[in-house]
């Protein structure tokens, strides 16, 4: 188990460092100069680029950006002098993760509640709407979801504010948007394999014993069925930020999401640099914790199989 | 012999897109105390789909119980509610399953699997039912029985997952064990073993068995009585000796052929085998569903099912050689020609 | 058992009728044939498909049509006919321009104010009540110039029901006076005072789907968005598929060590969240539709080569090329023959089920602004201008929402009756 683990850190750990440098050498790969403003005089200029290490060869310039990633010092902005990368997404980030874990809260268990409902009710009513559900969470990008909800549900209904303030009811529906196309996936992931695990020969086992059905799903159902969609929760982060990007902008969320795209509009390449990486480690992390989760839940992970005679 | 359980007329139906298939057509047989009753047969004979009956544990849609009646206890099963069910699967009716790799929750461990069946049918607490458990392991000849509780199926063989298999559908001693296939998916050498170990178990608890098997070696091991299925029908019923001594049906005998034998050698050195395919159970034939295969036919065989004659002290066979009229022909298998009766060896 | 009546004759020997008892009941098909059949008869599928093929030939067809009709091009701009609808009103606008009267809880406009809802109204104290009727800035609206003043006193004695008759006959003599006013209705619902001009409505004749901000046509800008998404979207997949394909059958094939690194190599690429990747290419690169698709096709490739090298090692233990092997075939003719047709059908389920992706990935980077540069359009661009003025007018958001939506939704449908079809456990 310990070696399971230690692989998987060892794992993440590389993913980060391949990471760190693309994007190193991404940045430093720009025809242009981020220093383009036609006023700066040829000395200032010069003094900028001695400012921001931009005048020392790459290698080097390398091995210092790694050492300060390893402080936790992801650079300084371009753009606005003294703005420093993590300050903003220390300053930025709590209101996206406030949306974040509402949307993943929402996907998870909304999702598996849905995908064995359905399962269970293969073929009739309740099948169909899930699937009706996981459609459109999967068709309908966020992008035009987001204004449609908030239209309906905000400015005609009036149930929600359309955009988030203080309370916490101004967060459920920018959550709701967030988590629909995770939900969508996770409930056709459920539901698939909750009905491959119905087919399996340990249900008609567990039958004879003469459980209950409700026995049955909880006990030997749910266990084997959840443990594939497990495995896509990791990357499932990545498609929650991205969307948060999105969300963010649509439901004017101060949050991390909509200040890196106003950093990409600007171009203030440190920024940009130092936000993707750490988008990256916090993707890294959730699949880390995942596999970790994983190798806990399956059995046959944990223990190698014996099989003696 | 007290009767323990008593199939009358069953007919079993699936419901599928192209139309109804009648898996089971009107069999009927009986099944006594203490005895191994055998169902023999190939794929698509009903066998399965019967057994499954007999704890409705056929899927209920696409599987209809169109008629008859299933006598247990005093109860109809086909008339039983799923609740009262539920109260005779595991308890008074068990059964092992052919796969044993598949057939158990690789996420729980096997001690708990035994239990579950336990708690779910008897009132007692988890200590009492822990040593119940790890009697049965004991009982079933799994050794370190206290290791092997805590572990898991994958850390098991195949022979040692379908020991625990019985373990689980006997640990409540049921009246009925019903065995489908249990062996088809182990080594050889571990069939023997399960068998037996069926057979002492059958002793120790008082069990009945219903074996549901292909293989004619299985049963002249264990059972007493057989019953050869086709088509979904019952063609011939009786005791193991009148089965494979005395046999009065031509399906019966192709089973007895095919199977290869070190002591015939025969010119040609080729396998014996029935030509031809089951019938189709969606459209059965309306004569004798083996009449299409069998070079004994006749032209009744193809417009009437036959009736069951009787044909020895407790056998039936459902053909029309047996009737008054029809020609006389020979059991055509060597073992018919060598039996005891005739002064052969066994 | 003997009731029947039975003679000699019943008993003639026939013997076997092997014909009937091994007669194949269904015509055998062959793996694609077979597919074939299946996949038409899933209803779901074959309705997303061509639902589909309209898409596409719209994209294809309708820039040109439109072109001809009326000489519209995706560019074209005409700010007197901006912001147009679909469906054309020339009901006038309604503005609350004098006040004493009574106060209220919301004020609900529609996008035009042609109907406006004044929530939890209380009359307040007695005085003037004026509303402007038209705009003469609403020109490409109304159609001409016209404003008209509906004012009325208000009594102390007035109650609600009052004044709503005042404010009826009000309109009613301003439209006596002048029929191009086109009338205006006052009404009273529960605790809300609803206005409401009247006027003709029809199909916008020249504007088939409305016009932008810049007054440019929508119809003509969402088929040349058609064309531009649908272009990114099968390019990318196309290529995809290949460097997906040669990696991975490359890989799958040699096995061993080689397969290891390649495979390897793989994985850790694809832990790199490809969003972001593609975030900070089209950063580096000007946008543009080249680099759009490159950048897809950097971030695409990988789960392809998985699937074909899984499918490839599969297949490379299976019988029946150990048994070409053994009849002497070479390892070309085993790859063509053998191995390609059966990895096809996973891979054709992959590539269907990559172009919604594509085209969503294309939406998002126009959203975030790396997509493809003005004036051109694409469905993603298009989203995005209308995401911003949705609320004043939905039909700018909506027609390309509505093309996205259903394409994506197809592509769906279709991949996974296509999933279904192709896969050999289900042939019945």
């Amino acid at each position: 188990m310990l070696k399971y683990i230690l692989k998987r850190l060892l794992m993440a750990l590389g993913t980060l460092w391949v990471i760190a440098t693309l994007t190193f050498f991404l940045m430093h790969a720009l025809p242009n100069d981020p220093f383009t403003d036609p006023k700066l005089k040829p000395e200032v200029k010069q003094a900028l680029r001695v400012k921001y290490g931009l005048d020392k060869p790459l290698s080097e310039q390398y091995i210092i950006y790694m050492k300060n990633i390893a402080k936790g010092d992801l650079g300084t902005s371009i753009k606005y002098p003294g703005r420093s990368v993590t300050d903003m997404i220390r300053q930025s980030f709590p209101k996206s993760f406030a949306l974040g874990w509402r949307a993943l809260i929402i996907a998870v268990v909304l999702g598996i509640f849905l995908g064995v409902l359905a399962a269970l009710n293969h073929q009739k009513a309740m099948d169909y709407l899930s699937i009706i559900i996981a459609i459109i969470g999967v068709s309908i990008p966020s992008i035009i979801l987001g204004p449609i909800l908030a239209y309906f549900f905000g400015v005609q209904l009036g149930w929600f504010p359309v955009t988030v303030d203080k309370t916490q009811w101004s967060l459920i529906l920018p959550s709701i948007t967030l988590a629909l196309s995770s939900l969508a996936t996770i409930s056709r992931l459920m539901r698939t394999t909750t009905l491959e695990v119905l087919g399996q020969d340990y249900i008609s086992t567990a039958k004879s014993k003469g459980l209950s059905k409700y026995q049955t799903v909880w006990k030997h159902v749910l266990r084997n069925a959840i443990m594939p969609v497990i495995t896509v929760l990791g990357p499932l982060f990545a498609s929650l930020i991205t969307g948060s990007i999105v969300v963010e902008k649509i439901f004017a969320v101060a949050g991390l999401g909509e200040y890196f795209v106003s950093t990409i509009t600007e171009q203030d390449y440190p920024m940009i640099m130092g936000i993707t990486i750490f988008y990256a480690a916090l993707i890294i992390l959730s699949i880390l914790i995942v596999d970790i989760v994983y190798g806990f839940i399956d059995p046959r992970l944990r223990i190698a199989g014996k099989g003696g005679k | 012999m007290k009767k323990i359980l008593e199939v009358k007329n069953l007919e079993v139906v699936f419901d599928t897109y192209a139309g109804e298939v009648q898996a089971v057509r009107d069999i009927s047989f009986d099944l006594y105390e203490g005895e191994t009753l055998a169902i023999v047969g190939e794929s698509g004979s009903g066998k399965s789909v019967t057994a499954k009956s007999l704890m409705r544990l056929n899927p209920e849609p696409p599987v209809k119980y169109k008629g008859g009646q299933i006598l247990f206890n005093g109860k109809d099963i086909l008339n039983t509610s799923e609740k009262e069910m539920q109260k005779i699967r595991g308890s008074q009716i068990g059964m092992i399953f052919q796969d044993p790799m598949t057939s158990l929750n690789p996420t729980m461990t096997v001690g708990k699997q035994i239990m579950e069946g336990l708690k779910r049918h008897q009132k007692i607490d988890g200590a009492t039912a822990k040593e119940k458990a790890l009697e049965m392991l004991k009982l079933v000849q799994i050794p370190n029985p206290e290791q092997r509780f805590n572990e898991y199926p994958h850390q098991f063989s195949g022979g040692m997952r379908q020991r625990a298999m019985i373990a689980i559908a006997l640990v409540c001693n049921p009246q009925i064990l019903i065995a489908d296939e249990p062996t088809t998916a182990l080594d050889v050498t571990i069939q023997a073993q399960i068998l037996d170990l069926m057979r002492d178990l059958q002793k120790k608890i008082n069990t009945s068995i219903i074996l549901i098997t292909h293989d004619l070696g299985v049963v002249a091991h264990s059972a007493q009585r057989i019953i050869v299925m086709y088509g979904g029908k019952i063609v011939e019923s009786g005791t193991t000796d009148e089965i494979f001594y005395h046999s009065k049906h031509p399906y019966t005998w192709g089973l007895l052929k095919s199977v290869p034998r070190l002591d015939l050698r025969k010119e040609n050195g080729k396998l014996d085998s029935i030509e031809g395919t089951p019938p189709d159970l969606l459209a059965p034939p309306k004569g004798c569903p083996f009449a299409d295969r069998c070079e004994h036919a006749m032209e009744i065989c193809r417009k009437q099912m036959p009736p069951q004659f009787k044909t020895g002290e407790n056998q039936y066979s459902a053909c029309w050689l047996n009737h008054e009229l029809a020609p006389k022909v020979e059991n055509p298998t060597e073992i018919a020609k060598k039996s005891p009766a005739q002064g052969g060896v066994k | 058992m003997t009731d029947m009546k039975l003679d000699k004759s019943d008993f003639t020997h026939v013997g076997k009728n092997l014909k009937a008892a091994g007669e194949i009941k269904r015509p055998s098909l062959s793996y694609w044939k077979d597919a074939y059949r299946r996949l038409k008869n899933n209803k779901v599928a074959m309705v997303s498909f061509y639902v589909l093929i309209i898409l596409i030939i719209m994209s294809i067809v309708g820039p040109i049509i439109s072109k001809s009709l009326y000489g519209h091009t995706y560019d074209k701009q005409n700010l007197a006919e901006q912001n147009q609808t679909p469906i054309m009103s020339n009901a006038r606008s309604i503005t609350l321009i004098s006040n004493d009267v009574f106060k209220y809880g919301e004020y609900v406009p529609n996008y035009r104010k042609s109907k406006v809802k004044f929530k939890n109204v209380q009359l307040k104290s007695a005085g003037k009540l004026g509303f402007k009727i038209g705009n003469q800035a609403d020109e490409s609206w109304q159609g001409d110039k016209k404003e008209y003043q509906l004012v009325i006193d208000v009594e102390n004695t007035d109650t609600w029901a009052s004044i709503v008759d005042k404010l009826n006959a009000e309109g009613e003599k301003l439209l006596a006076q002048d029929p191009d006013f086109r009338g205006i209705k006052f009404d009273k619902k529960g605790s809300n005072l609803v206005v409401e001009t009247k006027g003709e409505k029809w199909f916008n004749k020249t504007h088939w789907f409305g016009t932008d901000e810049f007054g440019r046509d929508l119809f003509t800008r969402l088929w040349e968005g058609g064309r531009i998404s649908f272009f990114i979207a099968f390019i990318s997949v196309f290529i995809t598929a290949i460097f997906g394909i040669i990696y991975g059958g490359v890989s799958g094939y040699i096995g061993g060590k080689v397969d290891d690194l390649l495979m390897r190599v793989v994985e850790i690429l694809m832990t790199v969240p490809d969003m972001l990747y593609t975030i900070l290419l089209l950063t580096v690169m000007d946008p543009g539709i080249k680099p759009i698709s490159i950048v897809l096709i950097v971030t695409g490739w990988m789960g392809t080569a998985r699937i074909v090298r899984g499918e490839v090692m599969r297949l490379k233990h299976s019988e029946y090329v150990i048994a070409a092997k053994t009849l002497g075939a070479d390892s070309k003719r085993i790859i063509l023959k053998h191995l390609i047709p059966n990895t096809m059908g996973p891979i054709i389920v992959d590539m269907t089920m990559m172009i919604p992706k594509m085209i969503f990935a294309e939406a998002f980077l126009s959203f975030i602004g790396l997509g493809v540069p003005v004036p051109y359009a694409s469905w993603g661009s298009l989203a995005n201008q209308g995401a911003k003025i949705f609320r004043q007018f939905p039909h700018q958001l909506l027609v390309p929402a509505i093309a996205i939506s259903l394409t994506m939704f197809a592509f769906n449908l279709l991949g996974d009756g296509l999933r279904d079809a192709l896969d050999p456990r289900l042939r019945k």
